[in-house]
């Protein structure tokens, strides 16, 4: 039989009998001509590429990572369940070594799903990577995680959960918000105070190439990563970067993903867009799969694959140059950045947010408070209105000290319900949730 | 009358079957020469009278499976249109190969043409080398097979003696097995050939028409002789086939099962899932080659009857090496079924100066030396059954259907047949704690199998409004369908199809077991649908009466 230089685990769950609704982008349709062309390659037999089936997640795992309105039964469903659990498949044959790499194709994504969530956000409920790491920091117990995501959009979700957390490197790569939903991803959003720096923007003009991408990965990604040390690697693997997607005007071609994925090497990938089905992703996830496993991937390139007429402007050359460069700065400057923003806010650090639905129309006010605290992360508060929901959020962070800790269970007990429709504690010190009006 | 002859490893079982009941069975030794020795054993089995009622004769052999494994093949000029993916080097099967350009994707589209003026440079090459038997394959092309069809046409100007294109051999998608399977196809030709003319000489001799002989699958079907000659490769080990199938039929058609054939020199075991045998995904596995020839999914252990019982480094071995039948006589060795002989009976044997002097170098007495091996043996076993139970409840689901309501795989009995299966029995069901049972004429189940078995296949049809298209490959056929056909008509053009192209004679006989259809959208919007339908047809087998 055939043998990959690497073991790589895969989880192929296109979800062939579930939708949205008939014409929508994230559709059954969607992994249809990627499986086909998955089985055509045989990729079935090479020995040591595991294809594993995936579990439906626990509900404890959702709840320590979103605060679900008005309960996880009403807007979870089975789908999302289950790829949120293909997640926690992948990570677990990965952290037992069973395989070296892990790579979850399936349906729907998650990176749009904030930490407090009313529903469906550009096609995601819940964040499939954020629950992921939940499960690795109880787990597994490990402690430094970096998140990439490679998607075309803006990865807000992820880094919104992550937001003050020093333990979690996210870096987005993506389309320019002022030119694509979400609308967001600038690189002045870098972490709430006790994380600053920790969340790193790149948002890249439209019609960046392969090689604008990989310039990326050289020269910021892969040097921030060799600082941070983080002990796993995920990959928010969107393939909506590609030159053929119908929702955005990157062009980003199979190659560059297979050498984006070589050169990032991460210890596991979870789809996230890609809507391109029939002209990119079959390309484009064989790509990826083959880089993984250390399968040569110089045969695989769309039909129509023309490296010249995909070249980028040397405008987006210079700038994305000027662009790593000053989130670099930004990185090199992290420990002073959050010495000042503590400074200047000595009790809690507030944010108002306003957060669209697009695909359901409807918006979300937020107030979010951190508590500056020499001890920890701090405690965080958030106000949020919604749907005629008014939720008081509480989060304990699992790095909390005594102080916050004890905090945060005061302000759950002695807060009146009242206006509030629910009154949530999510509690990461010591994994458990707690929910008022019961 | 229906006779069934499946050549073992160490014998050449013979049965002969009439209104349910088995009339007649023998076991004839195996000689060196496969072939005669499975002719003489037909010989001498068949009796005028049983020829003057005959039905049909039905063959497994090993010929084919023993000149793959042996190495014993053809020179195959192979021409491969590789496509979009691997470095196809991997795939350089042939004595020569070409790689030709052209491209056709997973929609059956083509999308770069094949260079015909390059493929018959290449051909022409092949002729100059002296190969005569010519493999064409190209990816996709169960989607759409122009251009293999088109490097065909082109073939027939040089006069191959053997040409074998990839779509025909399967319906299911995998490219590499699909260039391995036609490799092999052509391969193994030329033995065929020979075992094939062997049988047409018998034939006239005998005065049994050649309508009435044929071979068993390694799926458990059977296919008429003369309809094999194409595909010389479904002739392949159809051993574990046989014995699956007579299993199963002698298990009155359990619904969950482990089949175990325990024989001389291997044990293989068969599952049998919701009254279905399990077959292998994509197909069976033939010396290195993975292939795309439907089988039943078997696991096989070095473990048999005559399987040498030894002490290496102060633990039991058993087997895989055995005491062959031309070795007999010699004392020496123990087998197996010494071991199972004695444990069941404890009687003073020839054998027993060997066994003592096993037992004494663990410093055991006989009788717990004897229970120690047969420990050892059932573990073997076990860990087999173990494998296959896990495999197949973690076989890929593409629903969420199925994901959550699909049937998990959970055997309820052990149907175990072959020579040792009496001694075996007990021993298998104290140790696993499952049912096992032993059914009558255990000791031919694989010539039953093979006389019984069935013919068994299965279908796929593509339908892609987009495009107009329909491909049933099983059935090569290629055509158009209207914009607004749907999965119901679909299903029916199927079965129908089935019928016309006389597989099965009424439609009760094929069973569609899997369907899909998805909307295509283009643009945001809707512009067609992908209809993907799966049947196979019922497997009829005999009721034995007895
Ligand atoms: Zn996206
Ligand atoms: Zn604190």
């Amino acid at each position: 039989m055939l043998k990959a230089k690497n073991s790589l685990g895969l989880i192929l769950f296109p979800a062939f009998d579930w939708r949205i609704s008939p014409t929508h982008p994230e559709r059954e349709e969607r992994l249809l001509y990627t499986i086909d062309q998955i089985e055509e390659e045989g990729l079935f037999d090479y020995e040591n590429i595991k294809i594993y089936n995936p579990e439906m997640i626990e509900s404890k795992y959702i709840e320590m990572t979103h605060f679900c309105i008005p309960a996880i039964s009403s807007i979870v469903t089975v789908s999302h369940k289950i790829a949120a659990g293909s997640a926690i498949t992948i990570a677990k044959k990965v952290l037992s070594k069973e395989v070296e790499k892990g790579f979850a194709l399936i349906r729907p994504p998650g990176h749009h799903a904030h930490r407090i969530t009313y529903g469906d956000r550009g096609f995601c409920i819940i964040n499939n990577e954020a629950i992921m790491v939940e499960y690795l920091r109880k787990e597994y117990k490990i402690k430094k995680i970096a998140i990439i995501d490679t998607d075309c959009h803006h990865g807000d979700g992820t880094q919104d959960i992550f937001w003050n957390d020093k333990d979690v490197l996210f870096i987005s790569l993506h389309q320019d918000g002022t030119t694509l939903y979400p609308g967001t991803g600038f690189t002045d959003e870098m972490g709430g105070p006790s994380a600053i720096g920790y969340t790193l923007n790149l948002p890249l003009p439209p019609y960046t190439s392969d090689e604008g991408f990989l310039y990326c990965l050289d020269n910021l990604i892969i040097p921030v990563l060799e600082e941070f040390k983080p002990d796993i690697i995920i990959n928010s693997a969107g393939q909506d970067n590609h030159y053929s997607d119908p929702l955005t005007n990157m062009n980003f071609s199979a190659q560059g993903y297979a050498k984006l994925t070589e050169k990032l090497s991460p210890n596991i990938s979870v789809l996230e867009g890609g809507y391109s089905i029939e002209s990119a992703l079959p390309y484009v996830n064989l790509g990826i799969i083959f880089a993984f496993a250390g399968i040569d991937y110089s045969n695989i390139k769309e039909p129509d694959y023309n490296p010249e007429r995909l070249k980028q402007s040397q405008r987006t050359t210079d700038y994305i140059k000027r662009l790593c460069e000053h989130v670099y700065s930004i990185w090199k400057s992290k420990e002073e950045r959050e010495y000042n923003i503590k400074m200047a806010n000595q009790d809690y650090y507030v944010r108002k947010k306003s957060i669209y639905y697009d695909t359901m129309g409807f918006r979300e006010n937020q107030l979010e408070k951190i508590k500056i605290c020499k001890k920890c992360s701090g405690l965080i508060l958030i106000d949020s209105l919604c749907l005629g929901y008014r939720v008081l959020a509480i989060v304990i962070p699992h790095d909390a000290c005594n102080d916050c800790e004890n905090e945060g269970h005061k302000l759950f007990e002695n807060t009146e319900v009242g206006d509030y429709s629910h009154i949530l504690l999510q509690d990461k010190k010591s994994f458990e949730f707690f929910r008022k009006p019961l | 009358m229906i006779i069934g002859l499946d050549v073992g490893g160490t014998t050449i079982d013979t049965v002969a079957i009439e209104n349910g009941k088995v009339v007649a069975f023998k076991k004839f030794e195996r000689g060196r020469s496969l072939i005669d020795s499975a002719l003489e054993s037909l010989n001498q089995f068949i009796s005028k009278e049983m020829i003057s009622n005959l039905e049909r004769i039905t063959l497994s052999t090993t010929v084919t499976t023993n000149a793959i494994v042996q190495n014993n093949l053809d020179k195959v000029g192979m021409i491969i249109e590789n496509g979009i993916g691997a470095n196809p080097e991997f795939l350089m099967c042939g004595d020569m190969n070409f790689f030709a350009d052209g491209y056709i994707n997973n929609r059956g589209i083509e999308i770069n043409p094949v260079n015909i003026e390059s493929v018959k440079s290449a051909l022409q090459s092949f002729k100059q080398e002296g190969i005569e038997n010519l493999g064409i394959v190209g990816k996709f092309s169960v989607r759409n097979p122009q251009h293999e069809l088109s490097v065909f046409k082109a073939a027939k100007e040089y006069n191959f003696k053997f040409v074998s294109v990839g779509y025909k051999l399967s319906g299911k998608l995998n490219f590499p097995r699909r260039v391995f399977s036609t490799y092999l196809n052509c391969a193994v030709y030329s033995t065929f050939n020979m075992f094939y003319k062997s049988i047409l000489t018998f034939s006239q001799e005998r005065k049994i028409p050649l309508e009435k002989i044929f071979i068993q699958k390694p799926d458990g079907g059977i296919v008429n002789l003369q309809n094999i000659e194409s595909f010389p490769i479904f002739s392949i080990l159809s051993g574990p086939a046989a014995s699956a199938q007579g299993g199963f039929v002698l298990s009155n058609f359990a619904k969950n099962a482990i089949i175990i054939d325990i024989g001389g020199t291997t044990t293989d075991i068969a599952f049998l899932s919701n009254g279905n045998l399990v077959l292998e995904p994509y197909g069976a596995k033939i010396g290195k080659y993975p292939t795309l020839v439907r089988a039943i999914y078997s696991r096989s252990v070095g473990l048999g009857a005559e399987s040498i019982v030894k002490i290496v480094d102060d633990t039991v071995k058993i087997g895989p090496e055995t005491k062959r039948w031309y070795e007999k006589g010699k004392n020496e060795f123990i087998t197996f079924y010494d071991v199972l002989q004695f444990s069941n009976s404890c009687h003073e044997s020839p054998i027993n100066a060997g066994l003592k002097s096993l037992s004494s170098q663990l410093n055991m007495s006989q009788e717990n030396f004897c229970k120690l091996v047969i420990s050892r043996a059932v573990s073997m076993i076990e860990e087999k059954i173990k494998e296959g139970i896990e495999y197949i409840n973690n076989l890929p689901v593409y629903t969420i259907n199925k994901l959550l309501y699909g049937e998990k795989f959970a055997p309820q009995k052990i149907i175990l047949i072959g020579g040792p299966a009496e001694l075996l029995k007990p021993h298998l069901e104290n140790e696993l704690k499952i049912k096992v049972e032993v059914p009558k004429h255990y000791m031919v189940a694989n010539a039953i199998g093979c006389a019984i078995g069935s013919i068994s296949k299965e279908y796929n049809l593509v339908a892609d409004t987009i495009q107009g298209k329909m491909v049933i490959p099983e059935l090569n056929i290629y055509q158009s369908i209207p914009a607004d056909f749907t999965i119901d008509q679909a299903k029916k053009v199927l079965i129908e199809k089935v019928l016309e192209c006389r597989e099965a004679k009424n439609q009760d006989d094929v069973e569609i077991v899997d369907e899909s259809s998805f909307n295509m959208i283009r643009s945001f919007k809707f512009c067609g649908r992908m209809i993907r339908i799966k049947a196979q047809l019922k497997p009829k087998l005999l009721n034995l009466r007895d």
